[in-house]
């Protein structure tokens, strides 16, 4: 059975700025991704790899091409149909994790649910139970000032999961970990994304990421380089 | 050094927002302070200065029960206390109706051109006019010849030059020629002067060659003049004196403003300062970590803080006198209702003042930074990731010392005004400092709801900041809550009395209210003509003088009391029933206003001498009784002993009460169609005027109060936007999480809404707490009245919904700010 | 002489524009400018004009002329007080007609004179000069002067004989910030009367265009000098006194005079003037007055006398160049004089207010006559050096400070 597309992107482009001074930071870019790959997105920095991430996150328009994440064409959505579909159907994890500090553990794993509406005691539960499964259960009540770098990250990955969204993408994750905090994200995100079925796209310089990923997609100055898919 | 000062100017040119984010605070504290002090000090100065065309520059006024001799000027001139001298004649005149104009009330001035010059100010118009049309020496050699400015001319229907009017003066009519001088000063007179020599105003006068005073300019510093049985110096009634007693109220209450809108502005500045520091922690750490020396960090952050605070400060200073502009117009209308039209006074910026300004908004800029730079400079560079930074808190502690710093000067038994103004001062400070710690405590235990959490989370985390905002906010408003309870209170008392104290159906005065001319007085057949109308059932009289006593320069009136008999129309504070006052008063007690009993400590029972025509006398004090017609200390005697002891010194004001049925308003036009040199009020009118005369003498401070509160509320705004600048990733990850646009706004609403309820929390207790120190210690002190303090919870609540909504609005604004960008903007907005 | 006539017209525009400055045209002639001929004029308003065949005689003239437009009385001096300090003074009473007569129901204090002092007082140690001013209606508790005798009174500055014989005048008046008030002895001293025909000065060359004039040279004064700190200083010295009364206008082309006088240590006396025209040339009405010590007494034209300008001194305030020495030379009398003021600054302004600028100076007068050394002290006043100073207004009438220590 051939796996379940998740994102595709025909002729994407985004220009920042007009004129002279025009930058264009993806330049015609063809990409698909499908139901549980764990796909790495590599390339010099300023070869639109966070552009990237963002268009297919919703939260930028492309300047012209085609974006479709799980079947939903993201041009022309408002911000209403924008904001739900986030919620709903995207996860995401940042670099500098970006816990809600006033927030507890499991409270910040559950805002996602309660974005898309779920009652408090309907996304708490969830919540306790995503953070088990990212392996801190008994930090649930603990807030990220109290918590690791490694750990903040874990919950944001288990805050990205919570809805079973159909795309995880995830920017830079092992930035701002050390080496064996960052191995465990890694793993997590592998594992989990596999486990429900979502597609994993990490943009990064980490080496290990492409090491551990299914599919390597490098950009090179806005423009596809390569698109390998290691053999198994 | 420069290195590091390049490097923080470049990250400020770079962080544009928010740099002009900073100077904003500080231009906005800085305004605070000169609008509100260049407008109450131009009005107040020139309030004083105003030229009175009547008394000039004179000082004193030499008045007799009769005419004065003209003797008497070489004996001033050898006085060494005299520095100028000069004989008026000044008496009341009628222009008679005419077919095209009804009567007109005028005053013919006399003066002696030789002698006036030190008292006089003409504009350099009217000196070309007094030469080339040889004016001067026209009123010496013509006796017939008055001069008016145009105006007055054009309203009595006369040419420039040349016209004649017939002139009633006391009870004899001439005719008259006038010509026309602009630029006396002297059309803003009511009446209208007529400026004329002094041989001819005497002749017009029926005086032969006595005189009605004297006007002196005296040297403060020297002996006053002997003077003769008989005479007595008095401050001439002219606007500036009159504002001297009752801008008491004005002065006290310009003075907390002024002080306050030190503070708020401050603080403002204080805010933002710090704020530009800590904002840039990180930043600052890793110069350190290139190498500057702690020092070099320190001193440059500070020479940075004082050019930021510089420019916000010279910004601030232009601001402020625009903002004085407008606010002085607003105190001239004020003014004007008040004392006679007096036109907007210039707003002139004096080097002291921008000074000054420049120094507290460069102060406090500094003052600012000094604690963050010194951190930042001490502490090894951190890369900071997500490691809270904190501002400094002010101490714990300063706020209670404040507070029993206050109660210290409050418990002070003195007569001054000074130290219980402090004292509210430093309750309003005390509060400021209070309120991150008031705020720390509500955020401690944050609510459930998410919404509010996140909002809660984000106040808790910068709480000096948004602690100095809602404190900056809560002193203004606090303070108008103080002054809104007591003005309420104290108006709600002086309309009480009023109804209660007005038994007069009609009232009667001359036209001009000049407390010392003594040559002005109700005519005896004026006063039979209105007990002669059918309609009057009985005229209550009031004679009016002015005498210094052992207990101060005192008003001493003399009435019939024929309202207050009938009608019992008198609110006694201290002294027994009405019934056992007025048998005391026909028996020759005297009874005297709070304002006198308290500054003198006098009570029923005590005695009070005063200077009577055959020597002193001692009277009995019978009652204390309420009055707020004067703020001077008045002693009020039956009709008889005053004359018995004063001899007849004329009627100033009478009352008519009228028959049940009768019409005031008929029976007023009535006498003032016979008389027009009176002014007839019915009693509802005198209501509604003296209602309007004490709205107005209040309406500045809401003015002013006002301003505060508004430029407080733009340092909240400034302090969510700085907020907003800091944490806009946030708002990006939430969004990227799947929130609302909505969401957020309703976020920002929540944080702006729960900083605004918080300082209103605070204000209203404080404010009631400092209104009731000014009821009954500013106001007791500075007056002598008392009243029970009333709280009208509908203003108040106005006042603090209003200012929510306007908070409210301001939290608004950085949600507008957000709305535009996209989320990966925001995002990328966290380095 | 003439220049008193033009110093009381300029006087009168000081003094009276202490008040507004119109009122100089007040005292002026009504309705007249200054270049008009005089004569028909004065006859017209039914003053009395100088015209020869009047005799001077003393001490009835000392009173009042009513009957002249103008009229002063002219005190310049020497004194010396017991703490060895010197002083120059000058007290001038001036009085100055609206009108000839008061329409018939006037009012009471009806102007018909106006009565202006002028007193300033020099310190001669401290090189300062102080100037004080009162203006007044004729009103008599005010200002008055009497036809009876000597007695002229304004506000509180008055000069009075109590006697009424002329032999004794009381003076009491304010000079800059002090107030002097002696006892000057008249009595012993015989008049210098001015004029070709003694008595009559001439000023022009059309009848009536003169006035009766003449001085009292070397009177003792003695009495006190209380000055603005309240130390009070007994004085003695000597004065000049001028008096002059007549009816006539001034010259257009005159732009001031010098005016010298002194009492020399040989018995004589001189008094001088010289009328300065636009061009710097002397007017040719320009005379003197010299009396030897032998009692007799000369009138000296124009031409009898030489003035020579040796020094110049700016002055600070008003920019105006003023001698500040001479040589006076008469060479039919060999008399020869150098005049040097005692100290430069000696100037007259009200303080930027109105009026006139003008210097009235104490000078020593010392050189030779007829052989024989002579010295005396004697005042010199210079006119029409600096503009008059036109506008703003007076200051109070207290003294005003118009000099700083040169």
């Amino acid at each position: 059975m051939s796996p379940r597309r998740v994102a595709r992107c025909a002729s994407l482009r985004k220009v920042y700025g007009s004129g002279d001074t025009a930058v264009a930071a993806l330049d015609g870019v063809d990409v698909e991704l499908f139901a549980g790959e764990f796909v790495a997105l590599t390339g010099p920095s300023g070869s639109g790899k966070s552009t990237l991430l963002h268009l297919l996150g919703a939260m930028d328009t492309p300047s012209e091409g085609l974006i479709e994440v799980d079947g939903q064409s993201l041009t022309g959505l408002d911000d209403e149909a924008a904001s739900r579909f986030r919620c709903e159907r995207l996860g995401f994890v940042f670099q500098f994790f970006h816990l809600m500090p006033s927030l507890s553990a499991w409270e910040n794993v559950a805002l996602p649910a309660r974005f898309a509406g779920a009652e408090r005691a309907e996304s708490e539960a969830r919540s306790r139970e995503g953070l088990a499964r990212v392996g801190l259960p008994a930090l649930a009540e603990r807030f990220p000032d109290q918590m690791s770098g490694g750990q903040q990250q874990r919950v944001a990955i288990a805050r990205a999961l919570i809805n079973d969204p159909a795309l995880v993408l995830a920017d830079e994750p092992t930035g701002n970990l050390d080496h064996v905090a960052g191995a465990e994200v890694l793993e997590l995100l592998a594992e989990l994304g596999a486990e429900r079925g979502s597609a994993v796209l990490v943009a990064t310089h980490d080496p290990a990421v492409t090491a551990a990923a299914t599919r390597a997609i490098r950009l090179v100055d806005g423009k596809l380089d390569t698109d390998d898919e290691p053999a198994r | 050094m420069r290195v590091v000062l390049r490097a923080l100017l470049a990250d400020a040119r770079g962080h544009k927002l928010q740099t002009l984010v900073t100077l904003l605070g500080v231009a906005v504290g800085v305004a605070v302070i000169v609008a509100i002090h260049l407008a109450s000090e131009a009005s107040l100065e020139h309030f004083r200065g105003t030229f009175d065309s009547v008394a000039g520059r004179a000082t004193h006024e030499l008045n007799g029960a009769a005419p004065l001799s003209t003797e008497r000027l070489p004996e001033l001139l050898r006085e060494p206390g005299v520095i100028a001298a000069q004989p008026v004649v000044s008496r009341l005149a009628v222009a008679p109706a005419r077919a095209d104009r009804p009567a007109r009330a005028l005053r013919v001035l006399g003066l002696d051109p030789f002698l006036a010059a030190p008292f006089l100010e003409f504009s350099s118009a009217a000196r070309a006019q007094i030469g080339s049309a040889r004016l001067f020496e026209r009123l010496l050699l013509e006796h017939d010849l008055l001069l008016a400015p145009g105006e007055v001319l054009a309203d009595l229907g006369l040419p420039d030059e040349g016209g004649a009017l017939d002139l009633r003066v006391g009870s004899t009519t001439r005719r008259v020629r006038l010509a026309r001088l602009d630029g006396s000063g002297l059309a803003r007179s009511d009446p209208p002067v007529l400026l004329t020599d002094l041989a001819t105003a005497q002749q017009l006068a029926g005086l032969d060659t006595g005189l009605t005073r004297y006007d002196l300019i005296l040297d403060p510093d020297a002996p006053p003049p002997q003077l003769a049985a008989g005479e007595r110096l008095a401050r001439p009634a002219r606007r500036g004196e009159r504002a001297d007693s009752m801008t008491a109220a004005f002065r006290t209450n310009l003075l907390c403003l002024g002080f306050l809108a030190v503070l708020v502005g401050a603080f403002l500045a204080f805010n933002m300062a710090q704020f530009a520091v800590t904002r840039r922690r990180a930043m600052l750490g890793r110069l350190r970590c290139l190498g500057c020396s702690a020092k070099a960090l320190q001193r440059a952050v500070l020479v940075e803080a004082a050019l930021l605070g510089l420019a916000g400060s010279v910004f601030g200073v232009a601001l402020g006198r625009a903002l004085a502009g407008t606010l002085v117009g607003d105190v001239a209308r004020t003014v004007s209702t008040l004392y006679g039209r007096v036109d907007p006074p210039g707003v002139s910026l004096d080097a002291l003042t921008a000074t000054a300004a420049l120094l507290v908004g460069v102060g406090a800029t500094v003052a600012a930074s000094w604690g963050p730079a010194r951190s930042a400079a001490r502490t090894p560079p951190v890369l900071v990731a997500g490691g809270v930074v904190r501002d400094p808190l002010p101490h714990r502690a300063l706020a209670p010392l404040l507070c029993v710093f206050a109660a210290l000067l409050l418990c002070v038994p003195q007569s001054a005004v000074v130290l219980p103004s402090i004292a509210v001062l430093a309750i309003l400070l005390a509060t400021a400092t209070a309120m991150p710690h008031l705020l720390r405590r509500l955020l401690e235990h944050p609510p459930r709801q998410l919404v509010a959490a996140l909002a809660a989370g984000r106040l808790e985390r910068s709480l000096a900041r948004t602690g100095a905002a809602a404190g900056a906010l809560a002193m203004p408003l606090a303070m108008t809550v103080a002054l809104l309870v007591m003005v309420g209170s104290f108006r709600g008392e002086v309309v009480a009395w009023a109804e209660a104290v007005l038994g007069g159906d009609l009232y009667v005065q001359p036209l001009e209210q000049e407390l010392a001319a003594e040559s002005l007085r109700l005519s005896p057949a004026l006063l039979d003509a209105m007990a002669a109308h059918p309609q009057v059932e009985t005229v209550d009289t009031l004679r009016l003088i002015e005498r210094a006593t052992d207990s101060g320069e005192l008003l001493i009136g003399g009435s019939e009391l024929e309202a207050v008999r009938r009608r019992g129309t008198m609110r006694v504070l201290q002294g027994g029933p009405l019934s056992d006052v007025l048998t005391a008063l026909d028996a020759g007690a005297a009874l005297i206003s709070e304002p006198l009993a308290q500054r003198r400590g006098l009570a029923p029972g005590d005695s009070l001498r005063l200077p009577g025509r055959d020597g002193e006398r001692e009277l009995t004090v019978a009652a204390v009784f309420q009055d707020f017609s004067f703020d001077r200390g008045y002693v009020l005697l039956a009709a008889r002993t005053h004359i018995e002891l004063f001899g007849e010194t004329g009627v100033r004001n009478a009352a008519a009460l009228l028959r049940p049925g009768a019409d005031p308003e008929v029976v007023r036009d009535a006498l003032m169609a016979a008389h027009p040199e009176v002014l007839v009020r019915t009693v509802a009118k005198l209501r509604d005027d003296v209602l309007r005369a004490f709205n107005d003498t209040f309406a500045i401070t809401y003015v002013l109060q006002g301003i505060s509160t508004a430029l407080a509320l733009v340092g909240i705004l400034t302090a969510l936007l700085c907020l907003h600048l800091e944490r806009r990733h946030e708002l990006g990850v939430l969004r990227a999480l799947g929130a609302r646009t909505r969401a957020i706004g309703g976020l920002l609403l929540v944080e702006a809404g729960a900083l605004m309820f918080v300082a209103e929390l605070v204000a209203l207790p404080v404010g009631l707490g400092l209104a009731w120190i000014l009821v009954a210690v500013v106001n007791t002190r500075s007056f002598g009245w008392s009243f029970p303090m009333a709280i009208d919870f509908g203003a108040v609540s106005g006042l603090l919904g209003m200012a929510l909504v306007a908070g409210l609005l301001a939290g608004l604004v950085p949600w507008l700010l957000t709305r535009r960008g996209t989320i990966s903007q925001l995002l990328e907005t966290r380095r | 002489m003439s220049r008193r006539v033009c110093l009381s017209f300029l006087l009168a525009a000081a003094f009276a524009a202490a008040t507004p400055t119109a009122l100089a045209q007040a005292v002026s002639t009504p309705g007249q400018e200054v270049s008009e001929p005089a004569q028909a004029t004065s006859e017209a308003d039914g003053f009395l004009r100088a015209l020869p065949g009047r005799e001077l005689r003393l001490p009835a003239d000392h009173a009042n002329h009513p009957r002249t437009r103008t009229e002063w009385w002219y005190f310049t001096g020497q004194l010396f007080a017991e703490d060895g300090r010197e002083f120059g003074f000058q007290s001038t009473w001036f009085r100055r007609a609206l009108r000839e007569r008061l329409p018939t129901q006037a009012p009471p204090l009806a102007v018909r004179d106006v009565l202006l002092y002028h007193g300033a007082l020099a310190d001669v140690d401290r090189a300062r000069t102080q100037f004080t001013e009162r203006v007044s209606r004729d009103h008599a508790p005010w200002a008055r002067a009497s036809e009876e005798r000597l007695e002229v009174v304004t506000l509180d500055a008055s000069l009075l004989d109590p006697v009424g014989d002329g032999a004794r005048v009381l003076l009491d008046a304010p000079v800059g910030d002090a107030r002097l008030r002696v006892a000057i002895d008249f009595g012993t001293v015989t008049p210098l009367a001015h004029g070709e025909e003694p008595g009559l000065s001439l000023k022009g060359s059309e009848a009536g265009q003169a006035s009766w004039y003449y001085s009292l040279p070397r009177l003792p004064l003695s009495g006190s000098l209380q000055l603005a700190d309240g130390s009070e200083l007994a004085v003695s010295g000597e004065a000049w006194f001028d008096h002059e009364f007549g009816s006539s206008q001034l010259g257009d082309e005159q732009v001031g005079w010098d005016w010298f006088s002194v009492a020399l240590d040989d018995g004589s006396e001189l008094m001088l003037y010289q009328l300065r025209h636009t061009d710097g040339s002397a007017d040719a009405t320009s005379s003197a007055t010299l009396r030897r010590p032998d009692g007799s007494q000369r009138h000296l034209r124009r031409e009898d006398f030489e003035l020579e300008v040796l020094e110049r001194w700016t002055s600070p305030r008003s920019r105006a160049r003023y001698p500040a020495e001479w040589a006076l030379r008469i060479p039919s009398e060999a008399l020869e004089l150098r005049v040097r003021p005692r100290f430069a600054d000696q100037e007259l302004s009200t303080s930027g207010s109105t009026g006139v600028v003008y210097w009235e100076g104490l000078c020593e007068f010392v050189g030779e006559r007829a052989g024989g050394a002579v010295m005396g002290a004697g005042y010199v006043e210079l006119v029409g050096y600096a503009d008059s100073i036109q506008g703003a207004f007076a200051a109070p009438p207290r003294a005003v400070e118009p000099t700083q220590d040169a």
